[in-house]
């Protein structure tokens, strides 16, 4: 887990991403349909935002370029940064919930 | 969609992504459209919308990656900069003093030249003047001034005159600036008032003296801002006037005065010679200067062929309000412009040199980084953001300079401005500022980023090893620039150094009289209490002689003006033999009024005859001529005992004696030659408002209080104001040289300064460039003085290159300085042989350490140096 001082704000593309490479490598065009899905189609990363993340996370040292099978394409892999940070983030989100359940605030199903 | 409609498309989207930044575009782009490829194939769009959308992808992202990659820039660079402290600071304070002074000066240029002027429209206004031979413009008299308000192309023409008012009642009586203005005046200005009304036409009626408008600063600071005060009677002049009306907050009219009255002048009583007003006009919208002098002109030549004797010489002047405002000083604060630019310009080769020197430094750096790939464009997109970010800070640094500056120079003027001219940093002033830097940083800048990217690396790496360092063309560059420095350096100097010498001429300049330490102050007596010219003369009479009896007081004198006070009153003068009598033929002298003792008292000389005494009187009238009307009027013979009439047509004037002749007196300053005048005695008609001359041995400050202590005693309702020893009139007189000359020092110092660091930065780099030589050469027996003669004639070479094109350029330059100057030609010999002298000094303090330490190599050590 990362140290708890260095509380870095991780937008919520970048949160996105790392969540859904965190089950195994992928390349871009696959993480932009797994965030669509992830988010029930509210979330539609354009071609730019997605790799103006993926700049960001790979000069953060958050998610790294793997080789892969097919040549023509690139990989990406979470590392042991991205997940710590990823972590994080899903720590903060759960006191949240957390307390919006003391509160009283319930959480609607969506149709799935 | 069609294939090849799609195919069309993911080409346009390539395109479209030349707008990343290269290195994001050079890792991205293919991933780009293979993504935007395959989302466009799942789902399926009309082209319209593929299209928008790229657009908008584009458009959004594309300017945050510029920003992340200048945020990553300018961490890089600051902490490369916070590097090497010393240099950074250099770098920053030499570009902070020259965008600080060039903003400085830019803010004046704006404030008196550039700003519009706060009334409607006011490139609709103007000064209507009538100007005859001689004379450039004098004001129209009253029954012209009917005349020309008759004009068609003016949607309104007003008129007023200055003087000062005495305020009593409330307080302290108090002495401020007014004017008496013609109801429609504000009107014309098209400025209303905060409180009340303007003047009505019948309250500018003669005999009319009930009404008066306020400035809001008079009315917060000696009303306290009474919210009742329209309607309220106060004391003017000694007389009670009810308020009527109050200004906005910051408005005075004209440039200083705080309370204004009707100008309530009797048509009657006004004759057409009679040139007093000051005259105002709105022209309609579209109609210009010449236009509109047409029209005037037209009504002049009927007002001619009805009144030929007293107006056949007048022709109208039109001028926009703005150019006699402030017309003055156009040329001079251009020529500071041109001076501060100078400055500007060593400051930034300065700069370029340091960051030339720098960049040679760092061509390990770069060449590894080149050798590893890094593409030119980052190498100089960084180098750039480096400048930039030293152009920021310097920028900042720099406007803070200006505000410092600006408030000292705010200071220093010793008048009072027109409340319209403002010093200070205004959104367009920081506009300037902003400019500026851009220039500036993008020209210290390019240049060294250029020298830089075009390194070699595996020629730079083998030159490394050696010890040389890489970029011979940079050092003849450095080179080049330090010679510039010098050059404009010295065209600095040299315009410091004769307008320095012009403001010491003007200080010594004899002006005709002698007493400067007498001290002047004026006096206004209220017309209720003091209606009869007699009253006057006894009051002043009496004043003269308490003065006179004060210990220390060696004599006392009372006029109408004194010299270098603006004082502007000409008249016509006719001898015996002299058969013209039209004003518009006789000759112009100055006149003053003047008690006995007043030319002993100012230490003006009487070449001839005697003083007025109290035998000159009403039945005896005399007169004393200065030196140059006698000698215009009598040339052969004796002025003494000739007889001369004041404005002739004036059909009560009678023929007066000369008594004596008075030395020339520079009336008008220094720089004006000594003006005909005459001197006619007091007593005949004493004004209300006089000017009081004390000589004595007292210091000021007692005898000031003295002074006051006298007055109070005679009459305790008397402001006394324009308290001043005469020395300081004259310095006053000529603020605006003191003022230039000041500027134009600083500037000339500024260019020497940074001109000698830049050589000896020069210097400095030559040593260890060729220590290696040095060494060989010692190795091989050079003397120590053999290693320091080299280093001089190398700083020699460089310092004569550049003097001599300085000079070149002055003579060129400083003709341009010819109206400021005084006594001093342009290219004053003596004044280049002493900036000659300064240059030298300057490169023998740039080169004596470097010269120094190179004599001081040991061979041994140089020759390791591989």
């Amino acid at each position: 887990m990362a140290a708890m001082g260095t509380i870095q704000d991780l937008p919520e593309a970048h949160f996105h991403i790392l969540l859904v490479l965190a089950d195994g490598e992928k390349h871009g065009y696959h993480i932009m349909q797994e965030v669509e899905s992830l988010t029930s189609g509210q979330t539609k990363l354009s071609p730019g935002t997605l790799y103006g993340a993926i700049h960001r996370l790979l000069g953060q040292g958050y998610i790294e370029e793997v080789r892969s099978s097919e040549p023509r394409r690139r990989y990406y892999a979470i590392t042991a940064d991205g997940r710590a940070a990823a972590e994080d983030e899903v720590e903060r989100l759960r006191v949240l919930l957390q307390h919006a359940r003391t509160n009283g605030l319930g959480v609607k199903r969506s149709n799935a | 969609m069609p294939q090849q409609q799609h195919g069309r498309l993911i080409r346009f989207y390539r395109r479209l992504t030349a707008l990343y930044p290269r290195p994001f575009r050079d890792e991205f782009e293919s991933e780009l459209v293979e993504a935007m490829q395959d989302r466009a194939l799942d789902r399926p769009q009309s082209a319209f919308r593929l299209a928008l959308d790229m657009i908008v992808d584009i458009f959004t992202t594309a300017p945050k990656e510029h920003w992340y990659m200048l945020q990553q820039d300018l961490r890089h660079a600051f902490r490369l900069l916070a590097k090497t402290p010393i240099w950074t600071i250099a770098v920053i304070s030499i570009l902070a003093i020259g965008i600080g002074s060039t903003t400085t000066v830019f803010s004046l240029v704006h404030a008196v030249l550039l700003r519009p002027l706060p009334f409607d429209h006011p490139d609709q206004l103007a000064f209507i003047d009538e100007a005859a031979e001689g004379i450039d413009h004098m004001g129209p008299s009253y029954p012209n001034l009917l005349d020309y308000q008759q004009a068609k192309k003016f949607t309104s023409i007003a008129a007023y005159t200055e003087g000062g008012i005495s305020l009593t009642g409330s307080g302290e009586p108090e002495r401020v600036d007014g004017a008496w203005v013609s109801h429609n005046l504000f009107e014309t200005l098209g400025v209303r008032p905060l409180l009340g009304r303007n003047f009505s036409p019948e309250e500018d009626q003669p005999k009319q003296e009930s009404a008066t408008m306020l400035s809001y600063g008079l009315w917060q600071r000696r009303f306290a801002g009474d919210p009742a005060i329209v309607g309220r009677a106060i004391q003017i002049n000694g007389k009670a006037r009810t308020v009527v009306g109050v200004m906005p907050s910051g408005f005075r009219f004209p440039e200083t005065a705080e309370l204004w009255g009707p100008l309530a002048i009797d048509p009657k009583r006004e004759v057409r010679t009679n040139h007093f007003l000051t005259v105002v006009g709105r022209s309609q919208n579209g109609v210009t200067i010449a236009q509109s002098r047409d029209e005037l002109t037209g009504i002049l030549r009927g007002i001619q062929n009805r009144f030929p004797n007293e107006t056949s010489e007048l022709r109208v002047v039109v001028t926009p309000l703005r150019d006699r405002l402030t017309g003055d000083y156009r040329t001079a604060l251009i020529l500071l412009l041109s001076a501060v630019a100078l400055v500007l310009a060593i400051a930034c080769t300065n700069i370029m040199n340091l960051l030339l020197a720098r960049a040679v430094g760092r061509t390990r750096e770069v060449a590894i980084r080149t050798a590893l790939g890094a593409n030119r464009r980052r190498i100089i997109r960084q180098l750039l953001t480096e400048s930039l970010l030293l152009g920021i800070v310097g920028c900042l640094l720099g406007l803070g300079i200006a505000v410092v500056l600006l408030r000292v120079l705010t200071t220093i003027v010793p008048i009072e401005l027109p409340y319209w001219i403002v010093f200070k940093l205004d959104p367009i002033v920081c506009l300037f500022a902003l400019s500026v830097t851009a220039g500036s940083v993008l020209l210290f800048g390019m240049i060294p980023a250029w020298q830089a990217s075009r390194i070699n690396p595996s020629v730079a790496m083998n030159e490394l090893r050696r010890g040389v360092t890489a970029g011979q063309r940079a050092a003849r560059l450095r080179q080049v620039l330090v010679c510039a420095q010098v050059a404009l350096s010295v065209v600095l100097l040299v315009a410091a150094g004769v307008m320095l010498k012009s403001f010491v001429n003007l200080n010594k300049s004899d002006l005709g009289f002698q007493n400067r330490d007498a001290l002047a102050f004026r006096i206004a007596l209220p017309a209720t209490r003091y209606s009869k010219g007699e009253a006057r003369e006894t009051f002043f009479t009496r004043m003269r002689e308490q003065l006179a009896a004060v210990p220390g007081v060696r004599s006392v004198a009372t006029s109408t003006s004194i010299p270098l006070g603006g004082n502007r009153w000409w008249r016509t003068v006719q001898h015996r033999g002299e058969t013209r009598t039209r004003p518009n033929e006789l000759p112009l002298v100055f006149n003053t009024m003047v008690s006995p003792g007043y030319f002993q008292t100012l230490g003006i000389p009487l070449q001839k005859g005697r003083d007025f005494d109290r035998h000159d009187d009403a039945e005896h009238p005399a007169i004393i001529v200065s030196e140059r009307l006698a000698k215009q009027l009598w040339p052969a013979g004796d002025a003494i005992g000739q007889q001369v009439r004041v404005d002739p047509f004036l059909p009560e004037e009678k023929w007066r004696t000369v008594v004596g002749v008075a030395g020339d007196v520079h009336l008008q300053g220094a720089r004006e030659p000594a003006p005909p005048a005459i001197y006619v005695p007091e007593m005949e008609d004493t004004h209300l408002q006089i000017a009081v001359l004390v000589s004595s041995s007292l210091p000021p400050a007692s005898l000031v209080s003295q002074v006051r202590a006298q007055i109070r005693a005679l009459d305790a309702e008397l402001p006394l104001f324009g308290v001043q020893p005469l020395n300081q009139v004259v310095s006053r007189a000529s603020w605006s040289f003191q003022f230039y000359t000041i500027l134009f020092s600083a500037f000339g110092a500024a260019a020497v300064i940074l001109a000698t660091v830049g050589l000896s930065g020069i210097m400095v780099q030559l040593v260890a460039d060729r220590t290696h030589e040095i060494g060989v050469r010692m190795a091989l027996g050079a003397s120590r003085g053999d290693v320091v003669r080299m280093i001089v004639q190398r700083s020699t070479l460089l310092m004569a290159v550049g003097t001599a094109l300085g000079a070149i350029a002055s003579v060129a330059t400083t003709r341009s300085l010819e109206t400021l100057l005084f006594g001093v030609s342009p290219n004053d010999i003596a004044t280049l042989a002493g900036v000659l002298a300064v240059i030298v000094m300057a490169a023998l303090l740039a080169t004596w350490s470097p010269a120094n330490r190179a004599s001081r190599i040991e061979p041994a050590t140089a020759l390791r140096q591989e």
